[in-house]
């Protein structure tokens, strides 16, 4: 699923959830879920929440989430700095 | 501008006024008139500058007013002794403080004469915080005082509430600020309370964070980083100075009893980590939470 926010924020986020329900709903029977980063420029702790909520469904459900394409600097630093690159399954 | 860049800006322009009006009475005064209060009044308006840029992430503003705070603290704590000369320079700090914040906010870049300066006042400031400072000190007691010198550790826990996520504050800038004046680690994100993505109120707030931190500077300091949001986060700083000490003292001691036991070679038990997390245990004498002394253990190995 790519996404089509420049910003996630807190402002955006609840189309951000939305759109992800409707995607896991599509996504339903494959093993694995993809969000394409490559057109947002940032992210905030709202978004981040969001990302770990969306983890701990994958979790469940034995998806394996993964993030990819993410450029912008900021967000690689925030993931970073959290140490969540890993949980998130960033794939550099 | 965002409403909370209005009030920065606003609140910036008040600090900046009280420091011109305070400096120009100084100036119309001879050094002996100069009284604690001006210098204190100084000192808070550039501590408060300090702290506000911090909360954006306006590195430039915070590292140049860091500067200049410093200096007024050694002036304040009569350290160093105020002379025209430097009531002089504050008021070119305060001019070009204003224009850094202004270039800052617009998000710009100080052009090859501004940087010139920006870079001069520095020295400047600097200059007579290192010509002052005591010297006296022998080299050995230099070392000695290092030996003893302990920076001070807190362990901090932040949990957002519903209304931090919605007045749209950045926790990043505060880590940032914080990183600034102190070192942090073991920056922890806790997301046990958070509920899978098909039941999570998206604007609510479920994280906190935690992390160790060293700082030298006043717990005030500490503390005025999250003034802007301190209505809006549960905030716990705690001083685990001691109980790091404390742990770190016994783990010293216990390598050393170790050592001298001649059964045991030095790598293997340096190497060790059981032992430490054992007599750590024991420092739950203390009377500080099991789960924090877990959480210390961590810290330490």
């Amino acid at each position: 699923m790519t996404l089509g926010f420049d910003e996630l924020n807190i402002y955006e986020i609840s189309n951000f959830k939305q759109e992800i329900l409707n995607a896991l709903e599509e996504n339903e029977s494959k093993d694995k879920f993809e969000l394409d980063f490559e057109f947002v420029e940032s992210i905030d702790l709202s978004s981040i929440q969001l990302l770990l909520s969306l983890k701990k469904y994958c979790d469940e459900k034995k998806l394996k989430l993964q993030l990819i394409n993410i450029n912008a600097k900021s967000i690689r630093q925030k993931l970073k700095l959290f140490n969540l690159n890993e949980t998130l399954g960033v794939v550099k | 501008m965002t409403e909370e860049l209005e009030l920065f800006c606003e609140d910036m322009d008040e600090q900046l006024g009280i420091m011109e009006e305070t400096l120009v009475d100084m100036s119309e005064l001879s050094i002996e008139e100069v009284d604690s209060e001006m210098i204190n009044k100084l000192f808070r308006a550039m501590h408060t500058m300090k702290g506000n840029a911090g909360m954006f992430g306006f590195d430039d503003v915070v590292s140049f007013a860091h500067v200049a705070e410093n200096l007024l603290d050694e002036v304040r704590n009569e350290k160093i002794a105020l002379t025209q000369d430097m009531v002089d320079l504050f008021l070119l700090v305060n001019d070009h403080s204003k224009e850094l914040i202004d270039i800052t906010v617009q998000e710009d870049k100080l052009d090859d004469d501004q940087l010139e300066h920006h870079n001069d006042l520095l020295s400047q400031l600097s200059i007579f915080l290192g010509k002052e400072a005591p010297t006296t000190v022998s080299k050995s007691e230099q070392n000695q005082e290092q030996e003893e010198t302990t920076i001070p550790t807190y362990l901090i826990e932040i949990r957002p509430k519903k209304s931090f996520y919605e007045s749209d504050m950045d926790i990043f800038s505060i880590v940032k600020f914080l990183g600034v004046i102190g070192d942090i680690s073991d920056l922890k994100l806790e997301d046990k309370d958070i509920p899978t993505i098909d039941k999570i109120e998206e604007k609510d707030g479920y994280l906190s964070i935690s992390m160790r931190y060293e700082c030298e500077e006043p717990f005030e300091d500490i503390q005025a980083a999250f003034d802007f949001v301190k209505d809006d986060i549960e905030l716990n700083i705690s001083n685990i100075t001691k109980q790091v000490e404390s742990i770190e003292v016994e783990a010293k001691e216990e390598e050393k009893v170790v050592v001298q036991t001649p059964e045991q070679p030095k790598t293997t038990t340096k190497s060790k980590p059981k032992p430490k997390a054992k007599k750590a245990e024991k420092s739950s004498s203390l009377r500080v939470d099991s789960a924090k002394v877990d959480q210390l253990i961590n810290l330490i190995s």
